[in-house]
């Protein structure tokens, strides 16, 4: 169970978080909602480890992280995939995977083989393209290849932010599947979204961010009998 | 003033000519390693207008300054498409191409019983126009001095232009200049350009003073040593290159102490100095920052 | 039989030439930067053998050892110095100056350390073989085997190891390759040590070929990996490597047919038209369309 107490941090002098708590249960999908700016990046990057936050506390089973660097964070087993799909474009889909399982010991190696073996049964399109540099593949392609790299790690928590950014529709509703189909394989899954009806379907709950606080916390039931989620995240009037 | 002092500090002034015009791409956001390569044909230019044909200096300066202006352009011309490190690299060819021309060229005269021309790794010797008009060291450092002034004065007028905001936006973000409607290549051509014609002017009175000029002056080294002076001083206003000449040349005259062990105390004091400087001692934050201040006291 | 001659010639000293821009290329594919001290750091390696020499004994082979590890120390000084404290975007003109002012202090340390102009080094003497008219000279035959062991290992370390997987990941993206668990910080460190390393071969190669060093061979070693480098491609390995037998080839035929004072004519001269003509190098990508040239202003 990833928690978080009265988390805030700081660009210099802007306070991007200003004291956010929330809990992801374990084996259960959590979703981030909130505008642009509201500070959710800068919540899974100070979860990450990439930030470091100004105050509060990051307990992952019951393990304190903040302030931890990014490589101890994922060996605790909490893995992060960016926005915008950042993989390594002049590598092979291969070697992009093999990167993702760098944190895992040598001796591993038979079960990094098998791990490998794996993805490529869930995302056999990456398959295909096993020995293509990953900049040759389409947008979201190139989502399942983040999403495939982080897993490598094996991790417990997948912190993930807007894998729907900037993908067409029906690509969408892939990277949805994967993550219900993730989820149900027992992977816990913070979700930073800015898609709300797309979150409704797999999330188990959800916290609205505004201006580095927390908004609204609440099951989906809850939230779609919320008139301004309602009309701001679900387009209803 | 004695001798030695005044004729380093006409060097200090002569290469202040070379470190502005490095400074003049960075504005733009090149670097160049090849600026020794308008300074030369700038000397070459003066050499040969006032001992081959008697030209005067005037003439021969504004030649000077042409040529090395033309020959920026051409290579600006050249390479316009290429920017960071190929445009570093193309500008460095370009100079050792020329420097390599200038030790293959051998057109040696006689002028009144003297040995002059171009006459490969020999040089041109004998540009005697300081002789003959009888200027001493101190004239000819009084002389540099006051185009130093007044080429620093226009730059300073130059700065506070919308020529100049624009050029400094094209050497920070070339893409966001172009969706303002700004041409960066136009200002890169005219920069690059206007970088030539102070190299050259600068390599005219060079020639002038040192009376001799041979292709081994104009290396590599003293390129880079130019763009360092620039780097050192920051790129915050046209005074910074001449801090880092003063830095340089005054910090090596002052630690002659140490003789051969000069530029292992110097290389490491300059790296160290970056560190602590990143941006030059005369950084845009910093000048900026300055000028609101001395703005606030004039309220 | 002259062209085939020369030929051969050329693309065996190429070999050496290949190896300093593999140097160059590794240090530009990790940092985007160029290291100006590159070559001052092999030079240091040279000087430090040299000097060394007496106390150590072991003839030709101290001499390589103490060159390799020289250059590959010297390359870590100017990481260190010249590198790591100016990681940021920013940063790329201050590591450039830097790395200059650290050229001309290894220099200074160079020339202490040879007193001289010209110092004898170690030479390696190997008969030459000859078949059907061709001539090849054993230190040439020597270079090139060095070359393509060097190559091999580089090749190996960079596509067999955890380390070489770090290496490739984060030269296409530090970011993404820390977040993925890579010790990124060191990196720079190790990079430059191998750099070091591959230019130490080659230094020693091209010095106990030359049996002896000077102080210009710094400069001298920096524009030939540069230019290569250039040549092949920036950042990428086989062009380095093709860059460097190429220059070693064009260079060989200049000598023989115009002269030696027109090798560097034709070596500026050639570059300048590639860069004109097809900036990304011979091997590069095609640097206009990938957009890729915004992000290496250095």
């Amino acid at each position: 169970m990833l928690s978080i107490e009265n988390l805030s941090t700081s660009y210099g002098l802007i306070r991007a978080l200003k004291g956010v708590s929330l809990t992801a249960e374990d084996g259960k999908v959590t979703c981030i909602l909130g505008p642009n700016g509201a500070g959710k990046t800068t919540l899974l990057f100070t979860a990450a480890g990439i930030l470091k936050p100004s105050s509060g506390s990051v307990k992952f089973d019951g393990a304190e992280l903040a302030g931890s660097s990014a490589p101890r964070i994922l060996q605790q087993g909490l893995a992060l995939v960016p926005e915008n799909r950042l993989v390594f474009p002049q590598m092979s889909v291969r070697d992009n995977l093999l990167a993702g399982a760098y944190i895992r010991h040598r001796s591993e190696a038979t079960e990094i083989a098998e791990d490998l073996e794996n993805m490529f049964d869930r995302f056999p399109v990456l398959k295909e393209r096993e020995e293509q540099t990953a900049g040759t593949l389409s947008g979201g392609e190139q989502q399942m290849l983040s999403v495939a790299r982080a897993l490598m790690s094996r991790p417990k928590m997948l912190l993930l932010d807007e894998p729907s950014l900037g993908l067409a529709p029906l690509i969408v509703d892939e990277i949805f599947s994967i993550i219900r189909q993730m989820n149900n394989d027992g992977i816990s899954i913070l979700l930073v979204e800015q898609n709300a009806v797309k979150a409704l379907e797999v999330a188990d709950h959800f916290y609205l961010l505004d201006q580095g606080k927390v908004a609204f916390s609440g099951t989906p039931g809850e939230m779609a009998n919320d008139d301004v989620i309602k009309r701001a995240y679900l387009g209803e009037h | 003033m004695s001798l030695y002092v005044a004729s380093t500090l006409t060097n200090v002034a002569l290469i202040s000519f070379l470190a502005l015009s490095a400074y003049l791409v960075l504005v733009v956001g090149e670097v160049s390693f090849g600026q020794q390569a308008f300074f030369a044909i700038g000397a070459y230019v003066t050499a040969t207008v006032t001992a081959i044909f008697g030209g005067h200096i005037i003439l021969a300066l504004f030649l000077s300054t042409i040529a090395g202006g033309l020959a920026a352009l051409l290579l600006a011309a050249l390479v316009i498409r290429l920017s960071g490190l190929y445009f570093a690299i193309a500008s460095l060819c370009f100079a050792e191409l020329l420097r390599l021309t200038l030790l293959r060229i051998r057109i040696p005269l006689e002028i009144d019983g003297r040995s002059t021309g171009m006459d490969g790794p020999e040089g041109f010797s004998n540009i005697r126009w300081i002789f003959e008009n009888d200027f001493e060291v101190t004239d000819f450092l009084i002389l540099t001095v006051v185009c130093l002034l007044a080429l620093l004065l226009l730059l300073f007028y130059f700065e506070r232009t919308t020529v100049m905001l624009r050029a400094r936006l094209v050497g920070r973000d070339s893409l966001l200049a172009q969706s303002l409607g700004v041409r960066p290549d136009h200002y890169r051509m005219a920069f690059i350009g206007l970088s030539g014609m102070v190299a050259g002017f600068g390599g005219a009175l060079f020639a002038l003073f040192n009376t001799h000029i041979e292709p081994q002056m104009f290396g590599v080294m003293l390129g880079v040593h130019a763009l360092a002076y620039t780097v050192i001083g920051g790129l915050g206003a046209p005074l910074g290159p001449l801090i880092g000449v003063g830095i340089d040349i005054g910090l090596l005259e002052s630690i002659r102490a140490l003789s051969e062990y000069r530029m292992i105390a110097f290389g490491g004091l300059v790296a160290v100095l970056l560190i602590i400087f990143p941006q030059g001692l005369l950084s845009p934050r910093a000048v900026n920052r300055l000028w609101g201040r001395i703005r606030r006291r004039d309220v | 039989m002259d062209f085939l001659q020369t030929s051969i010639d050329g693309l065996l000293f190429g070999s050496a030439y290949a190896l300093l821009a593999l140097g160059f290329s590794l240090i530009f594919g990790i940092m985007k930067r160029i290291n100006l001290a590159y070559g001052s750091s092999l030079l240091f390696g040279g000087a430090l053998a040299v000097w060394l020499e007496p106390i150590i004994g072991w003839g030709a082979v101290g001499v390589f050892l103490v060159t390799v590890l020289g250059a590959a120390f010297a390359g870590i000084y100017v990481e260190r110095l010249c590198f790591s404290p100016h990681l940021g975007k920013t940063g790329v003109m201050a590591s450039m100056i830097a790395s200059f002012a650290i050229w001309m202090q290894l220099d200074e340390i160079s020339s202490q350390l040879l007193p001289h102009r010209t110092h004898s080094f170690a030479g390696i003497d190997i008969e030459a073989v000859s078949f059907s008219g061709i001539i090849l000279r054993g230190d040439q035959i020597l270079h090139f085997w060095v070359a393509v062991v060097a190559i091999g290992a580089l090749y190996w370390t960079l596509y067999r190891t955890r380390f070489g997987l770090l290496l490739r990941a984060s030269a296409d993206d530090p970011d993404t390759a820390y977040l993925l668990g890579g010790k990124v910080a060191r990196l720079g460190m190790a990079t430059f040590g191998l750099a070091g390393v591959l230019g130490g071969i080659a230094a020693f190669l091209i010095l106990s070929s030359d049996g002896q060093i000077t102080p210009h061979f710094g400069l001298w070693s920096t524009f030939k990996g540069l230019i290569a480098m250039m040549l092949g491609g920036v950042g990428s390995l086989p062009g380095a490597i093709v860059g460097g037998l190429l220059l070693g080839f064009a260079e060989a035929h200049v000598t023989f047919y115009l002269g030696a004072e027109f090798r560097d004519i034709l070596t500026f001269g050639l570059l300048l038209l590639i860069l004109v003509l097809r900036p990304g190098g011979l091997l590069g990508e095609a640097i206009y369309r990938t957009g890729r040239l915004a992000a290496e202003r250095i």
